[in-house]
């Protein structure tokens, strides 16, 4: 094969990473321009700026480096090849950790209403790092990366208050992104449980005040069937955050029929209803 | 309601034991006891909620929960309260009240976590009332009465409630049950 021009080989300009695939340990994936007359590229890299100790070859225009040590700085760069040898530059360099891997969540659950300190243990977690839980309705504040293997932040679960729009109940996928934009994720690794003491939707007298009884189930149907995006949307109504007012939410108040509310059990229960409603 | 639907598999499961043969006698003797319901107010004026007697086949009575002559009606909520030891509470059937325009409404009935208690939510679903003309039926409960004698159903907590966003009592109702009987 006749060399190509030395200067299209040059002209090879890496860019921004591609993050697209799920977190693994130790990863660096980068992609680049691909340039007319080259067979394949080497891309090479190590812990010093133009000192590469390492390198892979592929025929695309991305590559994935694996076996990174955790917690440390890579530098990249490419160079094009065909079977005339390789081009004499590198290209451009980038730099960065291998992408966050996200182990755990501690707690791993929290009920609607709480307000709770969360550990994120990992690794590759840089200064700046933000954290996602995929619902808007749960806020995160105070993100303090404490170490590249540790993040420590405060997780409002809603609603802390009446009106407010409920966290979704279920397992969700918790995502660190890097202040480089380059993120890991973990699937259902924090679970929202819904809050029982929600259900007692009508207190309008002593009696019904702390029972689930057919009061409530009024209420609740006065609002059945209502989306978030209607303007009658009651969020009280909605327990399990769905959006949805329904069946799901009639089944959490149908199922404790009777019941009065237990604060040390935090649950409902007939035992702890006045003897007269026993 | 589980508990109800579990003594009626039970009575058909051994039924056959008892009478045997073809189907005309299947089921056997029938129970020594005939249960009736005695309403304590057996015409209701308007803006009444009462009881009335249903069906009845031997041991077992349903009484229906009716409502009159009342207007704008949404939803009803309340307690059936009733002598666990003499009397077992077996099931619900849907009513007519609250169906009216097509409405499908929520029927919520049990007895699970407070026996000798139903509580009862029933309420149409969206936001219209409707208007009640005569005696029309809310739900209907089914009993056994377990042994002869006289046995008071009341009412407590009770709530008729209009359509407003959340509802709201409908006031001067009045609030009348009556007396299982086993003879």
């Amino acid at each position: 094969m006749k060399l190509t021009s030395t200067g299209a080989l040059v002209a090879l300009t890496l860019l921004a990473a591609a993050w697209a695939r799920p977190a693994r340990a130790g990863e660096f994936s980068v992609n680049w321009n691909p340039v007319s007359g080259a067979s394949g590229y080497r891309v090479y890299y190590g812990v010093q700026s133009g000192v590469y100790t390492g390198s892979t070859s592929t025929a695309t225009s991305s590559a994935t480096i694996t076996g990174l040590n955790d917690c440390q700085n890579y530098f990249v760069a490419v160079k094009a090849f065909n079977a005339a040898g390789e081009s004499p530059s590198f290209s451009n360099e980038v730099s960065g950790w291998a992408r966050p891997v996200v182990t755990a969540a501690t707690p791993s659950s929290a009920t609607q209403g709480d307000q709770l300190v969360v550990d994120i243990t990992g690794s590759n977690f840089q200064d700046g790092a933000v954290v996602d839980l995929n619902d808007p309705h749960i806020r995160i504040a105070s993100v303090a990366v404490m170490s590249c293997k540790h993040i420590q932040l405060l997780a409002t679960v809603e609603p802390t208050a009446r009106h407010a729009r409920a966290a979704k109940v279920g397992r969700l996928d918790l995502a660190v992104e890097n202040p480089d934009r380059v993120f890991g994720m973990k699937s259902r690794v924090f679970e929202v449980l819904v809050n029982p003491a929600r259900f007692d939707i009508n207190q309008s007298d002593s009696t019904t005040t702390n029972r689930i009884d057919g009061k409530d189930t009024v209420y609740l149907s006065r609002g059945f069937g209502q989306a978030d995006s209607d303007p009658n949307y009651e969020p009280d109504y909605d327990f399990d955050g769905d959006g949805w007012v329904d069946g799901q939410d009639l089944a959490f108040i149908a199922s404790n029929l009777g019941r009065c509310w237990s604060p040390s059990l935090k649950s409902w229960s007939s035992s702890v209803c006045p003897a007269d409603l026993q | 309601m589980r508990f109800g639907a579990l003594v009626l598999v039970l009575a058909l499961v051994t039924a056959p034991a008892c009478g045997g043969g073809s189907s005309s006698d299947l089921g056997g003797s029938p129970p020594a006891i005939a249960a009736s319901f005695t309403p304590d107010e057996p015409t209701p004026d308007p803006n009444t909620i009462a009881m009335a007697e249903g069906t009845k086949n031997y041991d077992v009575v349903t009484v229906n929960v009716t409502v009159t002559g009342t207007n704008g009606v949404y939803g009803t909520a309340f307690d059936v309260v009733y002598d666990e030891a003499n009397v077992t509470y077996l099931d619900y059937t849907p009513g007519s009240a609250f169906e009216q325009g097509g409405n499908s409404p929520n029927y919520n009935v049990s007895s699970a976590s407070t026996p000798g208690r139903v509580v009862v939510g029933v309420s149409r679903i969206g936001n219209t009332a409707t208007d009640i003309a005569g005696a029309k039926t809310i739900v209907g409960l089914q009993f056994r009465v377990k042994q002869a004698g006289s046995y008071p159903v009341t009412i407590e907590d009770g709530v008729l409630y209009d359509a407003q966003a959340p509802p709201q009592p409908i006031p001067g109702i009045a609030w009348s049950a009556g007396t299982l009987t086993g003879v």
